[in-house]
């Protein structure tokens, strides 16, 4: 399956390639004003053609078919690790395949890249958030970082769907439910789940559980579950058929996108058989409170259906899982997973995270700061450190974002006269050729990993369509007549250049994180570019981006671009509700102006996800790429790749695995199927126990 | 009498202190856009890929239940109100805790690599100081003032930088970013085992202090005790036929230690702040990163309660400081006691 995967010597040689050339050139890039000698002239000389992208991680492999990664299936004899063999024989727990589904998931071992694995060892995370409990079906969080999936399993999954071949991009990939059946007018959906799954205390998963997280969770108004009640499509009902089947009967036909909201974190019941008991509906002593704080995070450990359950909780140190004895999937031999048998969450920083993956004191950190990246590289070359970094596809990227509202934050006539050029599509044409994405990208990062953004889908996106993608390059004398043809000129010979009507100086103001040191340089970049064709930007650096893109109070802000699959905060980026995106809300009296392509675009994510036909979504996908960069709907910088930082000692760690896709990293990577040699492994802390 | 009236009043007045620091430090909060339920939402969004219009009513439901929807004279009358009749600091949003617990858990290690920072750094530089001044314009001397100016001027938070550098990028040491390893966590008692590896985790920490405290130090013992042994007292031991060690550590040195003890309540201050510094730098659990991490996260409540036990702390400190001038030195005693009555 695997054509070649040593990315690393390739990076390696691009970065010195672009060094020398850079050096050869005697060429700052702390000086913008040099940035044409530096690079860039090919963006110059093609406008509106995006270069080529050169492949990072020079990966080649074959992506999969769905049944080529897993499938359900009875196997002949199946195994567990001896700890656990000696329990059985000691009664403490009934024999695996008692333990096990009558046809438990199966992950092939096509699809492992180191093969079938060890038991054995610890897995170490670092993370920076806190668990706040581990009842999540009413909304409460375990710490991120992987420690919520580590315990949840979801009706369907969607992490590993990055290695599934785009013929078979048609849904989900089964988890708890094994099958689904739609009705023919697609107004009932069937789902089926795998019988004989149990919770990690042995007791069974059936559609009880199932109906206690719709009926007495999600549709109550009264729980924060993480799935809204319309979450399903407003008037949504659920029937159950039996212990093992039920089904969802919608009020209109529905696409097949309705089934990935079943995947996590809306889609995963928790046990029923614990928390009914503690909800008000059936306990009158109860209240909400109290039902929500039920399974505070020092009750250790919980029933869950994840690979490893909590056991041991140390606020604001550590949190210890040991392997669950009754996880449903294998492998192909018949190995009981997790092979893993512990699994650490040391509570730090985030930050930290990538401290720590470095320095071998964690196993594991998704790296999303550029600027770290050289540094990756050499210790990734380095033969005595502990880490290696794993380039995927470009999915980190960057844009400027423009106001369009022609009412929500205009303080005075200078803000409502920007706002009319923000709507002009020439001025955002103007300002994108007048970025020289070259040299932002070295500002960033330097060496060959930042390639031109336009917009629109990321190159690293599966729905990425350089076909349907308008590039509007750099080409500063392009700006300077289209800025002059607007009306803009510098009539009063400052340098800046005068709006047409006020006749004041073209200053607008650009709103940046300053806790991201990547936004702070690219802001520092932009600044000075456009401030080469007279528009002086006046950069208006928050600590927190979030409440000043809310309030609309702005007229742009510069920050990361999340947009990659259509399915996952649409709503951010795309007009299909009233309050977004941040950069055209409808204002108090309830007034948007839409341009025609922005409604288009809004009509294309409904028709991604109400057609059939993987054709169809993609022309749908197209669609939106093609207004989008067109109309330069945002104005993009540049695009790079995520590192995933993982111990050189972890086997069957894909080395293609995004650290952003259908889902972080955490479940792109499978981590029940990862593994360490036995001369490897590190020393468990709770040898020899399972959860009670 | 006098000096019990005297402790009496100084505590007394620190009351419209902490009061005049609760509300400085609400306000504070407060001043900067957004709230916890904010950064709930933005880091919410990001982990599940949902909008925030999908997250809005768990966001709604989320301000309700932390009382962050109250006007604010209310949440701050309620805090104090816990704080009077029932010694509860409120809640960390972020911990799920009670913010009693978070900072039960950090303040006792961060106060005691502070007190173990001050009297070694303050042992450390008062010994060199001596050395330095016994052997003026020597060798000693001169080594001993490099080491003291470098203590001053870098940054502790650089020394940090480097220290981790090393540590994380060449060494690839075990010991970061934590206070024990994951084995000693669990292990509920201390043993020696469990204290070499905290000290194992926490020597940067008390390197850098105690480097960067023991430098003014050092330097103030060295010019003090210069002073004093010009004085017409120490001729007159001298000439009285005592030893030269005795002229030292009889007379020259005790009175050369009057302004030193008298720093160490500011020292102290000073220690609490440079352990903040570097082990936010270092990524230790210790205060310095819950004041950090509670303000990135606009954990109001706990940034509050901080802010007023680290007051607390640095006025019982500088109260440690005067007994101590007082106890020591006889002239002090008694003009504070002639003062008070």
């Amino acid at each position: 399956m695997k054509k070649h995967v040593d990315g690393v010597t390739v990076i390696i040689y691009n970065y010195m390639e672009i060094m020398v050339k850079s050096l050869s050139k005697n060429v700052s890039l702390a000086v913008l004003s040099a940035s044409l000698l530096a690079g860039g002239t090919a963006a110059a000389n093609s406008a509106d053609i995006l270069p080529e992208e050169k492949s990072l991680s020079n990966l080649e492999y074959e992506p999969l078919g769905k049944d080529e990664l897993q499938t359900y299936k009875a196997l002949n004899s199946y195994s567990e690790p001896g700890f656990i063999a000696e329990m059985v024989a000691a009664g403490l727990l009934p024999p695996v395949e008692e333990r096990l589904p009558s046809e438990p998931l199966v992950f092939l071992e096509g699809a492992m890249v180191d093969g079938i694995g060890e038991y054995g060892g610890v897995f170490r995370h670092v993370i920076g958030g806190r668990p706040e409990g581990w009842n999540w079906m009413a909304g409460q969080h375990q710490g991120w970082g992987g420690i919520n999936m580590a315990a949840q399993e979801c009706l369907v999954r969607v992490g590993p769907l990055w290695q599934i071949k785009s013929e078979d991009q048609t849904g989900p990939l089964p988890n708890l439910a094994k099958s689904w059946e739609w009705n023919d007018n697609r107004t009932e959906l069937t789902l089926n789940l795998v019988e004989g799954i149990k919770w990690s205390d042995g007791d069974p998963f059936d559609t009880e559980d199932v109906q206690f997280w719709w009926e007495d969770n999600v549709q109550d108004p009264d729980v924060s579950a993480w799935m809204s009640m319309d979450g399903m499509g407003e008037g949504t009902t659920m029937e159950v058929l039996d212990s093992y089947n039920f089904k969802f009967v919608f009020s209109k036909p529905q696409g097949p996108a309705r089934v990935e909201s079943l995947a996590y974190i809306q889609g995963c019941p928790g046990p029923s058989h614990v928390l009914k008991d503690k909800h008000p509906r059936y306990n009158s002593d109860a209240t909400y409170e109290s039902y929500r704080q039920s399974q505070p995070a020092d009750m250790v450990p919980t029933p869950v259906l994840g690979a490893w359950v909590p056991v041991e909780l140390r606020p604001d140190e550590l949190v210890i899982m040991r392997r669950n004895p009754y996880y449903f999937k294998v492998d192909e031999a018949g190995n009981q997973l997790p092979y893993m048998n512990e699994m650490h969450f040391k509570l730090s920083t985030w930050s930290d995270r990538t401290t720590q993956a470095v320095a071998g004191t964690g196993d594991f950190s998704n790296m999303e700061n550029p600027g770290n990246y050289v540094e990756a590289l050499k210790q990734s070359q380095d033969p005595n450190s502990p880490v290696k970094a794993n380039f995927g596809v470009r999915v980190l990227s960057w844009e400027v974002q423009l106001n369009f509202s022609e009412s929500v934050g205009i303080e005075d006539d200078i803000d409502r006269e920007l706002r009319s050029l923000f709507r002009n599509k020439d001025f955002r044409v103007a300002l994108s050729h007048a970025l020289d994405r070259e040299t932002i990208g070295q500002s960033i990062a330097r060496g060959p990993f930042s390639h031109p953004f336009p917009g629109g889908f990321s190159i690293g996106s599966p729905y990425y369509d350089a076909g349907s993608t308008v590039y509007y390059g750099y080409d500063p004398d392009k700006t300077s007549s289209m800025l002059d043809a607007l009306g803009l000129i510098d009539t009063d010979g400052n340098g800046i250049r005068n709006l047409p009507e006020t006749g004041a100086d073209a200053e607008i103001d650009l709103v940046y994180d300053t806790t991201e040191p990547t936004d702070k340089k690219q802001v520092d970049a932009i600044v000075a570019m456009w401030g080469e064709v007279g528009i002086n930007i006046l950069p208006r650096a928050v600590d927190e981006i979030e409440p000043v893109a809310d309030s609309g109070n702005f007229n742009m802000i510069e920050r990361r671009h999340h947009w990659i699959i259509p399915t996952r905060q649409t709503c951010d980026y795309v007009p299909i509700s009233a309050n977004c995106p941040d950069w055209h809300p409808v204002d108090g009296d309830g007034n948007r102006d839409l341009f025609d392509w922005e409604q288009e675009m809004a009509n294309a994510v409904n028709a991604f996800q109400e057609t059939w036909e993987p054709a169809q979504a993609q022309a749908a996908v197209n669609a939106i790429q093609k207004n989008w960069t067109e109309n330069v709907y945002t104005i993009g910088t540049v695009q790079a790749p995520a590192a995933l930082l993982i111990n050189k000692r972890i086997k069957n760690a894909h080395p293609g695995t995004p650290v952003f896709m259908f889902n972080w990293a955490e479940d792109n990577v499978i981590r029940e199927r990862l593994w360490v040699a036995g001369e490897d492994q590190l020393e468990e802390l709770l040898p020899g126990t399972i959860p009670n | 009498m006098g000096l019990i009236y005297f402790l009496l009043q100084r505590i007394i007045a620190t009351i419209p202190l902490l009061i005049g620091i609760s509300i400085v430090s609400f306000g504070l909060i407060l001043a900067i856009p957004g709230d916890y339920v904010d950064l709930w939402l933005s880091q919410t969004m990001a982990q599940t890929g949902q909008s925030r219009t999908e997250l809005q009513p768990q966001a709604d439901a989320l301000r309700a239940e932390l009382g962050l929807d109250k006007p604010v004279w209310i949440q701050y009358y309620l805090w104090i109100k816990g704080i009077v009749t029932s010694w509860d600091f409120g809640y960390s949003f972020f911990h799920s805790q009670p913010v009693t617990e978070v900072i039960g858990n950090r303040l006792p290690r961060s106060i005691g690599i502070a007190i173990i920072t001050l009297i070694v750094g303050q042992f450390v530089g008062a010994v060199l100081g001596i050395y330095a001044a016994m052997n003026q314009y020597k060798l000693g001397d001169t080594l001993a003032t490099i080491i003291a100016f470098l203590g001053i001027v870098i940054p502790k938070f650089v020394m940090a930088l480097v220290i981790l550098y090393f540590l994380a990028f060449v060494w690839h040491s075990p010991y970061i970013g934590a206070l024990n390893s994951p084995n000693y966590v669990i292990q509920d008692y201390w043993n020696f085992g469990k204290l070499w590896d905290f000290f194992k985790h926490v020597w940067p920490i008390l390197f850098i202090s105690i480097w960067a405290g023991q430098a003014y130090t050092l330097r103030m013992m060295r010019g003090n005790l210069l002073d004093v042994m010009n004085s017409q007292y120490v001729e007159t031991a001298r000439a009285k036929g005592l030893s030269h060690r005795q002229v030292i550590f009889l007379h020259a040195i005790p009175n050369a230690l009057h302004p030193v003890i008298m720093n160490m309540g500011t020292r102290f201050d000073y220690m609490i702040k440079g352990e903040l510094e570097i082990a936010i730098v270092l990524g230790i659990p210790t205060i310095g990163p819950l004041i950090l991490g509670s303000i990135a996260t606009r954990d109001m409540l706990v940034i509050a309660a901080i802010f007023m036990i680290i007051a607390v702390i640095i006025v019982i400190g500088n109260l440690v400081a005067d007994l101590l001038l007082a106890i020591l030195d006889p002239r002090v005693r008694q003009a504070t006691l002639k003062a008070k009555s």
